[in-house]
């Protein structure tokens, strides 16, 4: 058997597992320490590195570390936004039950993620730019992003019935991803205050290693997070969603 | 994928697709309110009235910062190498505004094309370099129109 | 290691620290609610099976 054809297997197994909600949880019981690790590491020594390590810049001194939480939420805030609306589509072409629940526990990390971009940003702009707050095309449109967050989880509540709440939710999650590229382009695609990318761009990015490196590891180290927390809530999910059947009942009277 | 996953899938596909459409014309009908800036091109060319709030954007020109008699206002040239616009602050103005440094103004314009501004940024461009460079990239900073081909856009 | 002049993050101190500090906050929040959630969780579902043990054994 060829080893594209035994990978390819391997996932596609993997998949079905991760989407039977029992053999998540079991699997998840492993993952989840392990993310949790590599968050801190990551994090650790990219912080390190951002705030010790790296030179100042010339214009901006060093108000430019707080890139090393910006940028990484920024990019948390459209990255988890793209899984939660691919898990939704998933959820309601294959009807699977673990998708809407990655979908709808990426919600509230995601809507964090942007508050904190959005807020980690203010902070910047108010001694460099000269302004808290400007109504220009990047912010206004990640300022939508955490309304459509907040829609995504506030929809879900509203409902009764879990199977329509999961799919409305779905639903929005998925036809909301047109702000994600928006949001990217923004800075191209209008005059703005914000700047252009400074990573994401072509010939490259327009920083030093020794100034990139700290910023990709804390990227890193943020998505790993995102991977803990997400499992995490997904548990929670998971066991009040199944909180019926048999497996869970055992496993909750075994332990005290 | 079975038949039914594959109408979901193209329903789906399909209401994306329109609301895409629909952002899209949406952005592009109101393209002149979203654009942040007026440029200096379009400030000389009159394309503007007056007593309305505008932003404008350029470089600060070499040579062209001073404060007026009354010891508070500030005036300035903005261009973009290739127009100029006369602007007159009172107020503190950021800490990165120097010769040669990109700002944006906020501010009425009167019929002499002169603006009154009521707020003025910084901003800045997407390069970080670290303070040891700086010296070169300063220099040319002050100087950048010297080396302009043509308008400077933001 | 001059420690001042680090926490001083050349005069910009006030936005650098509450940028920083305000992700810690965020995301320490968001390592300790599922946390707590999970709690509540075991509570209440093991009070619900053991109201529904009773009620099963009352029949």
């Amino acid at each position: 058997m060829n080893p594209f054809k035994s990978i390819w297997n391997f996932l596609y197994i993997s998949f079905h597992r991760l989407g039977s909600p029992r053999e998540f949880y079991t699997i998840s019981a492993y993952a989840t320490p392990v993310f949790g690790l590599l968050f801190l590491g990551l994090s650790t020594y990219g912080a390190y590195l951002g705030l010790f390590v790296a030179p100042a810049d010339y214009q901006q001194g060093d108000s430019f570390r707080i890139i090393y939480v910006h940028v990484p939420a920024a990019w948390l805030s459209l990255f988890i936004y793209v899984v939660m609306a691919c898990a939704s589509a998933i959820g309601l072409i294959w009807r699977m039950k673990m998708a809407f629940v990655v979908a709808l526990c990426s919600a509230p990390i995601g809507a964090a993620f942007t508050f904190l971009a959005l807020a980690t940003g203010s902070l910047w702009g108010a001694p460099i730019w000269g302004t808290w707050w400007e109504w220009d095309a990047r912010l206004t449109s990640e300022l939508i992003l955490l309304f459509l967050y907040s829609g995504v989880m506030a929809l879900y509540y509203a409902f009764d019935d879990r199977r329509t709440a999961e799919r409305a939710t779905a639903m929005l999650a998925v036809v909301g991803v047109v702000i994600v590229p928006i949001i990217h382009y923004s800075v191209e695609w209008w005059s703005s205050l914000h700047q252009g990318a400074t990573v994401f761009r072509e010939g490259g990015p327009a920083m030093p290693a020794n100034m990139l490196t700290p910023l990709l590891l804390m990227a890193l180290g943020f998505t790993f997070f995102y991977g803990y927390c997400l499992f995490h809530r997904a548990r929670n999910m998971v066991l009040h969603n199944e909180r019926n059947s048999s497996w869970v009942r055992e496993m909750i009277n075994e332990l005290e | 994928m079975s038949p039914t996953q594959k109408k979901r899938l193209k329903i789906i596909g399909l209401i994306v697709t329109g609301v895409a459409i629909a952002a899209f014309f949406a952005l592009r009908a109101f393209q002149a309110n979203i654009e942040y800036f007026l440029t200096p091109a379009e400030i000389s060319a009159g394309e503007f009235e007056p007593g309305v709030s505008y932003r404008i954007a350029g470089l600060v020109q070499k040579g062209s910062v001073s404060t007026l008699a009354d010891g508070v206002t500030h005036q300035f040239t903005i261009t973009d190498c290739v127009d100029d616009v006369v602007v007159q602050y009172t107020g503190i103005l950021p800490d990165l505004f120097r010769e040669g440094q990109a700002i944006v103004s906020l501010g009425k314009l009167n019929a002499d094309k002169l603006m009154i501004a009521s707020q003025v940024l910084a901003k800045h461009d997407e390069n970080y370099v670290p303070t040891e460079a700086a010296d070169a990239m300063m220099l040319a900073q002050a100087s950048k129109c010297d080396n302009a081909e043509g308008p400077i856009s933001y | 290691m001059n420690w001042s002049d680090f926490f001083a993050m050349g005069g910009y101190a006030f936005y650098v620290w509450s940028a920083w500090g305000l992700t810690g906050v965020v995301l320490l929040w968001q390592f300790t609610q599922p946390r707590l959630r999970n709690a509540k969780l075991r509570r209440e579902l093991k009070r619900h099976y053991e109201r529904q043990k009773l009620a099963d054994s009352k029949q």
